[in-house]
């Protein structure tokens, strides 16, 4: 089996930017800690998920390639490295919501907050393979707004997971089943190089 | 420039978002009030709404489209040519903001056209486009100001997520009361409904418009004073474009900070931006149905009078030609029911007005109950065992389950209070009529105890 080197694996991440993309994450997980207003109906109950969505974002748009198709063709086999360098983003996503959602927990406690950071980076990452990590936004955005309908509407259906009860298991499991899906989805295939952009 | 515009207008990233935006639309409280009462009111409110997702999207996209110089590496290489660093991304910002205003000028036209079809009362209220449009220039305005002076992989999805927390955020305090929410577009804090029966102002769309205004131009000026922006007038003309931006947004907060919210009242109004006569009643001829118990409604919700006369109809039904009760119900922008002549005046049902076809489950049911306690005790206070069991007789003759959930009245009705409406609701209809109409009076002065129920 083929192991990259520590060298390799360094090299691999800061053309991720991921220094860059860490810092983006903690500066995401502070709006946890901000007083604001929980109690605004809707768009109050929104704030954790748009945190989540945001750090989830973050790993998405760090799954670019500076050097693309080259990187493809002259590169060693990269699923291994597509996928610890994500799971090392997640991990430290999910590190990093959790120690603000302690230092200020959010309504229905921290577990909500870090199932919607697991499903969502799904999403992103299987919207970067798709349409590009450039673009890989764009759905967990149009999804998060429809969750904030769904709060508004009272729907509890499991289409809107994200909120759902912090303990629901059928939630969990769809969260992580994102999850699991875009890391493969990622590491297999990387992420679609567009020449346009 | 035109050219430039063109290629711009080719080359940007808004079109590959316009059918997850539309789909968005749909979803929003755009395409809810599509499938509610067409009132003009609320349709204008609900376009307003539509910023919650399309905002973020299009300062992504303005992001996005500017940081493009660098993405590409091809900034040193159009430092050399002719045009300047601003006359180079105003294009960009331009064609962003023009697909933005596109998809808004067709949605508008859309849920306008539909709603010129459908409305029975009103004309189109022009101000919340107006609001929308600046909001939507303003938030193409500053992504592409973040997107051009942070370019970068994460400025993109970073600039549409901050944008959308922000919108979140100033919506939240917004419906939380805080009044610097106020130069919010999104977040209703006014209820549609009461522009209906009360003259509204356009101080809440004029306070968001000004503050857009300053944060359309502030980050414009801003990406002016750069180096290698251009000639000899980009630089002042920045310095012009900043600080006119910074007061007339500052103007905006300002003026919000004056501004008082009722959120529960679904009032919100900014003082100094009020013209006179907001506020006051608007006169206007109900339109009723010819039933014995004549039920009006405001004749902006004409269409929906059918349903809420066939909503009633048990309750009507049932007590129309007891003496003493009324013979018209008014449905009105009232606190509570109140009993004038032969009219009850009733807090108009909203909710039933919002839905399409037949009126049933919950909302007809608190609407019948309501519409029995008004008729039967011009109130909604009893608290009296004889007065709920009266109440609750009507509502199990009309047909509804024999609980007090859905009772305006204070206190769960206990079994003692249900067995005696059981028993009130059984009597064949000529007894029941003439109970009624020998203790109606005793009903609603509170005199009655359950012993004298039958």
């Amino acid at each position: 089996m083929w192991v990259p080197s520590l060298r390799l694996v360094r090299l691999h991440l800061a053309s991720r930017r991921a220094g860059l993309a860490l810092v983006a994450i903690g500066a995401v997980a502070l709006v946890i800690v901000l007083p604001i207003p929980r109690s605004g109906g809707m768009l109050g109950a929104l704030v954790p998920l748009v945190v989540a969505m945001g750090a989830a974002a973050v790993v998405g748009a760090a799954t670019a390639s500076p050097i693309g198709e080259v990187e493809r063709v002259t590169g060693r086999p990269l699923p291994a490295l597509r996928g610890a360098a994500v799971l090392l983003m997640f991990g430290t996503a999910i590190a990093l919501l959790a120690a603000a959602a302690a230092g200020r927990a959010p309504a229905g406690g921290s577990l909500p907050l870090l199932r919607a950071c697991t499903g969502l980076t799904g999403i992103t990452l299987l919207t970067a393979v798709a349409a590009g990590p450039q673009r890989s936004w764009t759905l967990p955005l149009a999804y998060t707004i429809l969750c904030g309908h769904a709060i508004e509407r009272s729907w509890r259906s499991l289409w809107f997971w994200p909120i759902r009860a912090g303990h629901d298991a059928p939630a969990a499991t769809v969260a992580i089943a994102l999850l699991l899906a875009g890391l493969l989805a990622i590491a297999v295939r990387g992420t679609r190089v567009s020449v346009r952009s | 420039m035109i050219g430039l515009l063109r290629l711009e207008l080719r080359r940007n990233i808004t079109p590959f978002l316009l059918p997850t935006l539309a789909i968005l639309l749909w979803l929003s409280p755009y395409g809810r009030s599509l499938t509610g009462t067409a009132v003009w009111t609320r349709r204008g409110e609900a376009l307003q709404e539509t910023l919650l997702g399309l905002g973020p999207a299009m300062a992504g996209a303005a992001a996005w489209t500017a940081s493009r110089e660098n993405r590409a590496r091809t900034r040193e290489l159009l430092a050399t040519t002719a045009r300047g660093g601003w006359s180079r991304t105003l294009p960009g910002w331009a064609a962003t903001a023009l697909w933005g205003l596109a998809l808004l000028a067709a949605a508008t036209g859309v849920l306008y056209g539909l709603t010129a079809r459908a409305a029975t009362w009103g004309g189109p209220p022009w101000w919340p486009v107006a609001a929308t449009c600046a909001a939507l220039l303003a938030f193409c305005s500053a992504g592409h100001a973040i997107g051009a002076l942070l370019p970068g992989r994460f400025v993109a999805p970073l600039t549409a997520i901050g944008t959308f927390l922000l919108v979140v955020v100033a919506g939240a305090l917004k419906t939380a009361d805080a009044s610097l929410g106020l130069v919010s577009p999104v977040g209703q804090v006014t209820d549609p409904y009461r522009a209906l029966y009360y003259r509204a102002g356009h101080d809440l769309p004029v306070v968001e418009l000004i503050f857009a205004a300053g944060v359309i131009a502030l980050p414009l000026g801003l990406l002016a004073l750069r180096g290698g922006a251009g000639g000899p007038l980009v630089r002042p003309a920045g310095i012009v474009l900043t600080a006119a931006g910074t007061a007339v947004a500052g103007t905006g907060l300002w003026l919000a900070g004056t501004g008082h919210i009722v959120a529960n009242q679904g009032i919100a109004t900014i003082p100094r931006l009020e013209s006179r006569g907001d506020g006051r009643p608007i006169a206007y001829t109900p339109a009723c149905d010819r039933t014995p118990i004549q039920v009006c409604v405001h004749p902006a919700v004409k269409a929906r009078l059918g349903a809420a006369v066939a909503a009633l109809h048990p309750v009507t039904d049932r007590l129309a030609g007891l003496p003493g009760v009324p013979t018209t119900i008014d449905q009105r922008m009232v606190d509570g029911p109140s009993i004038r002549g032969s009219v009850l005046l009733l807090p108009a049902p909203f909710e039933a007005y919002d839905t399409r076809g037949r009126i049933r489950g919950r909302v007809a049911r608190e609407m019948r109950a309501d519409t029995a306690a008004g008729l039967l005790l011009g109130a909604w206070d009893g608290t009296g065992s004889a007065r709920q069991a009266a109440v609750l007789a009507v509502l199990v003759a009309a047909g509804d389950p024999p609980d007090g959930a859905d009772l305006p009245i204070r206190d769960t009705p206990g079994p003692a209070v249900l067995a005696a409406a059981r028993r009130l609701a059984a009597l064949p209809q000529p007894a029941w009529h003439q109970w009624f109409a020998a203790h109606l009076s005793a009903l609603r002065a509170d005199r009655l105890t359950l012993k004298d129920l039958p």
